[in-house]
């Protein structure tokens, strides 16, 4: 895929430079001033921030989106967004300050301002992919995946933000505070955080410019609602609703976290499930044609429908023929799933492009049958 | 996108008495001791009334006093004071603890940054205490829970600023 052909990705580039200036000379700061707790600070939340981006990403099972525009997803949120929702905040913050009385801004106004500014800079991140690559947001799911990677971005360098800051707090740059600020924010709160958010709103971004059959009305109000949910998930997240039950033990402050994130979470992974169902019919309509041929039998269709059936196939080959073989198997149904993608973009069966990928699929099932 | 950047800053801008220049100009604490606001900070005096030997400023979010008075204790001791006061106004408070730090262009002190809850919700903040000469100084800034962050750079050039007699 070439992106550099769209005047947007270019737009895209200038917006990264200049976040990057923003934000990589606040990570030189934090690199100079605490090298430990900065490392720490990485190490741990790529522990948490890679599987985590690994199963969003495989969210998509039929058609896995570009590695390209998911690295533009995570850098638009972890730079662009999180610059420009930083300046937008303070400025934001400062004009309430001139409105509420100084109570009311403290109680109120991250809630006020965080979601309005926040899910702004990073919708506007689906946008930009939109204008990057608009056939690669051709389903529900796909709106769900960017939203989420958009919003795990700007996690994963808000929380360094918080990390180094927790470190400054102990006056030397100390560690513990970081892995406490890791509990406290990642494991036991990450889940309610900008990846929810962002994903509500991805959702809701995809059903507006995919589902071009819906009257417009109907699509805009599919949008305007998820852009409330993910407003409304963040406000809730960020008011001082419960907090005296967050003040309290351990547990009162885990049920505080459930009733705020919980409802919103459970909503998400429904929209997902729905949304997958979506892509599983759609592969099903689209393989019509291809399925009981020698390309794609009946049995490897119920497979492909299935991630796990799919993986537990794959376990089963390498224990029977080995490791290259379960290769050349997984390659197998890559190629025959990409046979629906061909599917979605040409008109007529017979075309040169499914031909060719057939004769693919031909040569691996070759392969594979050499292994017996 | 940065028109809506643009936008919010222009309200924060002409929404209040920003005063440019003014706030620009050395504040008198008391015992002589002057600090000058950084650009963009405002008066919080209606806000936070902070009395005299005293100044009260906002911005971001943020709230921040700087005061000065005849002080014969220790650094430790004013500190101790000072979170001593400042516990007795939260629900639940927390802090880390004091850590060295300098004002006024080298006056060693002592910071300490906390969190808790109050009635106006889930804050943080930092408390900055220095004694010179029969001097003590004080800084206190609160906001709302991550914002102290942002303002970090203003906080530690105000505090650069104080020039104590």
């Amino acid at each position: 895929m070439n992106l550099s052909r769209q005047p947007a990705y270019w737009l895209f580039v200038m917006l990264v430079f200049v976040g990057v200036v923003i934000v990589g000379s606040q990570q030189l700061g934090y690199v100079a001033t605490y090298p430990q707790a900065w490392f720490l600070s990485i190490l741990l939340l790529a522990a948490v921030a890679i599987p985590v981006g690994l199963i969003v990403y495989r969210l998509d099972q039929f058609e896995p989106e570009p590695a390209a525009l998911i690295a533009v997803a995570l850098l638009w949120g972890g730079v662009v967004a999180l610059s420009f929702a930083a300046i937008a905040n303070s400025s934001a913050l400062t004009f309430l300050q001139h409105i509420l009385p100084s109570k009311q801004v403290d109680s109120w106004g991250a809630a006020l301002v965080a979601p309005i500014d926040e899910e702004f800079y990073k919708g506007a991140g689906l946008v930009m992919i939109f204008l990057i690559a608009r056939n690669e947001i051709d389903g529900l799911m796909d709106g769900l995946v960017y939203g989420a990677m958009i919003g795990l971005g700007f996690q994963v360098m808000e929380n360094i933000q918080y990390f180094m800051h927790a470190a400054a707090q102990s006056g030397g740059g100390q560690l513990g505070p970081v892995v406490g600020t890791f509990f406290v924010r990642v494991l036991v709160a990450g889940l309610y955080s900008h990846m929810l958010f962002t994903g509500l709103l991805g959702f809701g971004f995809a059903y507006f410019v995919t589902r071009r059959a819906a009257p417009w009305g109907i699509r805009a109000g599919v949008f305007a609602l998820f852009t409330a949910l993910a407003w409304a998930a963040h406000f809730v997240w960020n008011s001082p609703w419960l907090e005296s039950l967050m003040a309290g033990s351990a547990g009162s402050f885990i049920l505080a976290l459930i009733i705020k994130g919980l409802p919103f979470l459970l909503l998400l992974l429904l929209l997902g499930l729905f949304a997958r169902r979506r892509e599983a019919q759609a592969f099903s309509k689209l393989m019509v044609e291809e399925v009981g041929s020698d390309v794609v039998t009946q049995e490897e269709f119920q497979v492909l429908k299935s991630g796990r059936r799919r993986r537990a196939v794959l376990r089963q080959m390498k224990k029977q023929k080995g490791p290259t073989a379960r290769q050349v198997l997984k390659r197998l149904q890559r190629e025959q799933m990409n046979l629906a993608l061909f599917h979605s973009k040409v008109d007529t069966p017979g075309h040169p492009a499914i031909e060719v990928q057939r004769d693919k699929i031909r040569q691996l099932k070759a392969q594979l049958a050499a292994f017996a | 996108m940065v028109a809506w950047m643009l936008f919010v800053m222009a309200l924060a801008s002409f929404s209040g008495p920003t005063a440019g220049a003014a706030q620009q100009t050395p504040a008198s604490l008391g015992q002589g001791v002057t600090m000058t606001p950084v650009d963009g900070w405002v008066s919080a005096q209606d806000v936070w009334n902070v009395g005299p030997g005293a100044v009260s400023l906002q911005h971001a979010g943020v709230l921040a006093a700087f005061a000065a008075d005849s002080y014969s204790g220790t650094t430790r001791q004013l500190l101790d004071r000072q979170l001593g006061d400042l516990k007795a106004q939260f629900g639940s408070f927390r802090s880390l603890p004091p850590a060295s730090t300098s004002m006024a262009e080298g006056v060693p002190g002592l910071k300490v940054l906390f969190s808790g809850t109050a009635d106006s919700g889930d804050l943080e903040g930092e408390l900055v205490v220095g004694t010179i000469g029969g001097t003590g100084v004080v800084m206190l800034a609160v906001a709302p829970a991550g914002q102290v962050a942002q303002v970090q750079s203003d906080l530690d050039a105000m505090l650069n600023s104080l020039v104590v007699p």
